[in-house]
């Protein structure tokens, strides 16, 4: 097994999922009930082996750091492994100008001086469940530059927009451009790169000399770059879903729900990795009406609840119904109240009797800590 | 290193009476409440009281206890000034002599409790199901000025002749210690909690070693000789929920009663969590065809089937058709399709086959005979 330095990349200024985003990080956004975002990258990097890893932050830090703390629950060796997160010293407030060059070029020393010869960088939002020993063994074999990993998916019309895509020939990405939903088939990436780290330290280098605006995709991507650049595929077949606009959390969600999908992402041999805080199990009274739900402990279900996700220490209250709706740690569904097709964030309380309706089109959001 | 006062958990008994249960697993790693094991009661009841070192004498099939025991992190006993130790009986240069009764245990460690130079020694069991502040009890301990105070549960004049009672005054000093009287004066039961000013807890179990007509028992020896010789005991009334749960019948009954009385012992108070070992499972999936009825379920459990007036522990699975009444199902059983279980305590990674039936009305029953493979 290879001693490979993780680094988990911030989302781009494309990423945005309405509502949720507004206060926290999107690694630190609650997802499936008891976990983060950010807990099945770290967890597929521990999984692999990876026992250093680095987390780049762009901003709203302290929901993030509270949850990823040192990285002792994501197994990761307490004396000889370790978790850094890496955020600005510089001031940059135009958001163009903040990006993952930039930050690393800021930090470049902290990878100069790891011990590992390869890197393998990968962001929180691309949910999937990957082994990246494969990946860089692929990579020593090929010879390649870079590896870029990327399933091929035949629901592009309407997943994955604002995605990247590649053209791929001779398993040699040649075409790296934004996916807009125009075709079914494509190859999208999941923006991991396997690249050794002196190869990582001169891209960022020459990256910031051409433009302070690139990134280590649209460095990749541009013409010039990708004729002299061997990007070589990783074909990646797993599960695989990017949660970057509230549609894409709330479907992703949604779907999870069914525990045959979900065992393409949740087995023993692959643990997801979570910060947990000894809440006691769920527990549902003799009013309980239960189908076809996720729910996280400390919850206490009094009401009925179907196709739904419930996080940690949900109340849901006697008579209250709720349908198809995601349910973020700590609020509360008061008495008789209705909720159906919504996202309930953090701490938020739904008052007796009242009503939150939406549609598949139209999700509704609670905001965080509101009360309605 | 020095402590103001330092726990000793008496954790080495068998728990005979929870027959298969305790086969390969002292009584105090038994699980319980759909996450816990019993010790993780006293353990986090010591992390929450601020007591900052903590010894767990262990002795029979202790390999599951020993290991849990020492991850002192697990109630967040750890750090530079904490810590959880493991005290199994060792070779000594006066020989080998496994530990021969309560009172010996803690006699057997004295060098341990001596290293932290404590004031007050709190000796806990290791089997008892309840939360208490003790360092409440130390206050009302220093308060009287006693030299020991023992925890006390007011308990029916049935149930009294089971325990040590205490004969008291108004003030709750102790007159009278009478370990499982035939005729109960009082009904205030000894709780096996007890908090002694080291010097005097220290003198009486040298004295008490040497002596051959000795049970070295705290009840039936140490406390006795503590009130003959005059010394300040008082008895710290204790109200809340306690369950020894020592029976298949009464661990089923705790469990029953969590479900029954609404969370008797707050486990969702977050200013008194019980903490205990976190391991990495899968969520908990509900599926379209579950009924899920006054019941308390852990993560890593799927279930389809339906689920009636019990607790299911982490990664059990129940499948369509099955039926789960009045029960407790400890992690990792799988319960098949059509199976139907009634008033049973299912040990942890069991299977229960396709349609099969088990339990009965009118008892609790345990089932051990037939491993997940």
């Amino acid at each position: 097994m290879r001693d490979i330095l993780g680094i988990v990349n911030f989302e781009n200024e494309k990423v945005r999922v309405e509502g949720l985003s507004n206060f926290r990080s999107i690694p630190a956004i609650s997802f499936l009930g008891r976990y983060r975002v950010v807990d099945f990258v770290l967890s597929n990097m521990a999984n692999s082996g990876i026992d250093h890893m680095k987390v780049l932050i762009r901003d709203k830090p302290r929901s993030l750091i509270e949850h990823i703390g040192i990285g002792s629950h994501y197994n990761i060796n307490s004396k000889s492994g370790s978790l850094q997160i890496l955020y600005s010293n510089r001031n940059i407030t135009n958001k163009l100008y903040f990006t993952d060059v930039n930050l690393l070029n800021q930090h470049s020393s902290y990878i100069k001086n790891s011990n590992q010869d390869y890197v393998v960088i990968a962001p929180s939002y691309m949910i999937c469940k990957i082994n990246y020993q494969d990946v860089v063994e692929q990579h020593i074999k090929t010879g390649a530059d870079v590896t870029a990993v990327y399933k091929q998916i035949d629901d592009g019309h309407k997943r994955f927009i604002g995605c990247e895509e590649f053209d791929i020939i001779n398993n040699r990405v040649t075409v790296i451009k934004d996916s807009h939903g125009s075709t079914s088939v494509k190859n999208i990436s999941l923006e991991t790169y396997v690249m050794h780290k002196d190869f990582l330290l001169d891209l960022i280098d020459e990256a910031s000399h051409q433009s302070a605006a690139y990134s280590i995709a649209s460095f990749l991507a541009n013409n010039d770059n990708i004729k002299y650049i061997n990007i070589q595929g990783y074909k990646y077949e797993g599960y695989l879903a990017c949660i970057n606009s509230l549609e894409e959390y709330y479907q992703t969600n949604i779907d999870l729900i069914n525990y045959e999908k979900a065992k393409e992402i949740f087995s023993h041999d692959w643990p997801v990795y979570t910060k947990t805080n000894d809440s006691p199990p769920a527990h549902y009274t003799q009013r309980a009406e239960v189908k076809n739900c996720m729910v996280a402990n400390g919850c206490v279900v009094q009401g009925k609840i179907e196709n739904c996700i419930l996080g940690r220490a949900v109340k849901i209250k006697k008579g209250a119904v709720v349908k198809n709706s995601v349910i973020l740690p700590n609020a509360i569904i008061g008495e008789d109240a209705v909720v159906e097709n919504a996202v309930i964030d953090k701490g938020a309380k739904i008052i007796v009797n009242k009503e939150i309706i939406g549609s598949k089109e139209q999700i509704a959001y609670v905001r965080r800590g509101d009360t309605i | 290193m020095k402590t103001e006062m330092l726990a000793m958990i008496l954790a080495g008994g068998r728990g005979t009476r929870l027959m298969e249960l305790t086969e390969k697993a002292a009584k105090p790693a038994v699980h319980f409440g759909g996450k816990y094991r019993i010790i993780d009661f006293p353990l986090s009841n010591c992390a929450n009281s601020k007591i900052k070192y903590v010894g767990v004498l262990t002795q029979y099939e202790s390999i599951v206890l020993n290991s849990y025991v020492s991850q002192s992190s697990f109630w967040g006993l750890d750090g530079r000034d904490k810590g959880t130790f493991v005290l199994n009986p060792r070779e000594k240069v006066t020989g080998f002599s496994l530990y021969m009764g309560t009172a010996d245990a803690i006699y057997q460690n004295i060098d341990f409790m001596d290293q932290y130079e404590p004031k007050y020694v709190l000796i806990l069991s290791g089997d008892h199901i309840y939360k208490m502040d003790y360092d409440h009890m130390l206050d009302f301990h220093k308060q009287n000025n006693a030299d020991l105070t023992i925890a006390g549960l007011t308990v029916t004049l049935e149930e009294a002749s089971r325990f040590g009672i205490m004969n008291t005054n108004k003030d709750y000093s102790i007159y009278e210690f009478e370990e499982k009287p035939p005729v109960p004066k009082n009904n205030l039961a000894s709780m096996g909690i007890y908090i002694f000013n080291y010097d005097v807890l220290k003198k009486a179990l040298i004295e008490d070693a040497p002596r051959k007509d000795s049970a070295h028992d705290f009840g039936k020896n140490i406390i006795p000789n503590l009130l003959n010789e005059g010394k300040r005991l008082f008895a710290y009334p204790f109200a809340g929920y306690w369950k020894d749960v020592g029976t298949i019948d009464s661990l089923w009954q705790a469990h029953m009663d969590l479900l029954a009385q609404g969370d008797p012992l707050k486990l969702d108070d977050d200013n008194w969590k019980i903490y205990t070992e976190d391991i990495p499972t899968t969520p908990q999936f509900i599926g379209p065809n579950a009924c899920l009825k006054g019941s308390s379920i852990n993560q890593g459990c799927i279930i389809d089937g339906t689920v009636t007036n019990s607790v299911l522990f982490r990664d059990v699975v129940i499948e369509k058709g099955a039926e789960i009444i009045n029960s407790v199902i400890m992690p990792e059983s799988i319960v098949k399709k059509g199976a139907k279980v009634k008033n049973c305590i299912v040990k942890e990674k069991q299977l229960i086959l396709e349609n099969e039936v088990i339990g009965s009305d009118d008892k609790v029953e345990l089932f051990t005979s037939r491993e997940v493979k």
